[in-house]
């Protein structure tokens, strides 16, 4: 399964981003190999939408969980209609927040 | 002729400008372009009736027709559309209606639709001196421009109409003072007043209007906006003191030229220099 988080940084120290369209990064982690990865969020400064492009990209990379505290309306209904699962916890380091879901949802 | 009331910062007077203006010119049109909150009416009580509905167009996107091609979705500027791996979303708040989508779609499977995003209404009496117009945007919605362009198609250009802005300087106030003869600019003698002031000074500049200043609650502040309009040569046009009475007036929804007539000389004042000065005697 693909997990992407919300983060504000793009090293294994970076916390999460309580927004969502206009995040700076997104972390991607696979959890069959627990691999991640950073990019860069292209919609970041999107002069509107940035919500539902930003929803977009996420779901064409194939995610089935977002873990981000604070998405706007318009990115959580492309999110249910893409079928993907939004977790919503208090900021803390991405890596955390991986393992914290980890924890409480089995797989 | 057309006089646009503008102003950079909210708050600083443009309707008291707008309808005592009018009142005292009488036999005006004014449009009340704040179509997010328009209160001019709370002065005038005019009884209102809606002349139509705005709509805008929105794409209609037929599912069987679609094969997910994605180029609608590169087309549109304002990102109301989204592919998902078996379906097309459309967010109709986020669209401005241009139409883009349905001229690139190769399997014409967009097709328009209405959609209604606020009204019009005007003073049911034609002859009651003022003839207002005023443009209403649903609530939630959050384009104000279609309905200050449909409001200007009323404008009568026999008569002399005043445009009462919406604050700020984007594309609300844009559509509002577009095609003025001339631009009044409300301000306060504050920070924030002479702030927004410059801002709003730089759009009329672009945009080529006439425009002079009014400095409402002139005695706050500080001499600062005095200094930059002289210092730039802007025309200060009138001062309106911060002043018990008429702050009773405007609180009960009185315009203080009502009850000040010696106001309404110095408003007819104005008019006539910012006639003189727009270059239309």
């Amino acid at each position: 399964m693909k997990i992407c988080v919300t983060t504000k940084n793009n090293g294994p120290e970076a916390g999460t981003d309580p927004h969502f369209g206009r995040c700076l990064y997104f972390m991607f982690v696979n959890t069959d190999d627990m691999q991640y990865e950073f990019v860069k969020n292209p919609y970041s400064s999107a002069s509107q939408g940035a919500g539902v492009r930003a929803a977009q990209y996420v779901a064409d990379r194939g995610a089935d969980v977002l873990i981000c505290s604070n998405p706007g309306p318009n990115a959580v209904s492309v999110m249910e209609t893409a079928g993907i699962q939004i977790v919503k916890y208090p900021e803390m380091k991405a890596i955390e927040a991986v393992q914290k879901f980890l924890e409480t949802n089995e797989i | 002729m057309r006089i646009a009331v503008a102003s950079g910062k909210g708050g600083t007077g443009k309707t008291t400008v707008s309808i005592n203006l009018a009142l005292s010119l009488g036999n005006v049109q004014l449009l009340d372009c704040d179509v997010e909150e328009p209160n001019c009416n709370l002065f005038l009580n005019h009884e209102l009736k809606k002349v139509r509905d705005v709509v805008v167009r929105v794409p209609f996107i037929s599912k069987d027709k679609c094969d997910l091609c994605m180029k609608c979705v590169d087309i549109c500027r304002f990102n109301a559309l989204v592919k998902l791996p078996k379906s097309l979303m459309l967010f109709p708040k986020l669209c401005h209606g241009c139409g883009a989508c349905s001229i690139v779609c190769p399997q014409g499977a967009i097709n328009e639709k209405c959609r209604s995003i606020g009204t019009i209404e005007r003073s049911v009496s034609k002859n009651c001196g003022t003839e207002l117009y005023q443009g209403q945007l649903n609530i939630g919605e959050p384009m104000a421009s279609p309905i200050i362009h449909a409001l200007k198609t009323h404008i009568d250009d026999t008569r002399t109409v005043i445009i009462d802005s919406p604050p700020g300087t984007a594309c609300p106030v844009i559509s509002a003072i577009t095609g003025a003869d001339y631009c009044v600019l409300v301000t306060e003698p504050t920070p924030f007043g002479l702030h927004d002031l410059s801002l709003a000074l730089e759009l009329v500049k672009e945009m080529r209007i006439p425009h002079g200043v009014v400095i409402n609650r002139c005695d706050l502040g500080d001499e600062r906006v005095d200094r930059y309009c002289a210092e730039n040569s802007i025309p200060v046009l009138m001062k309106i003191p911060n002043e018990m009475k008429i702050a009773e007036l405007y609180s009960q929804g009185i315009p203080f030229v009502l009850q000040m007539p010696h106001w309404k000389v110095n408003f007819v004042e104005m008019f006539r220099q910012l006639q003189e000065l727009a270059g239309r005697c």
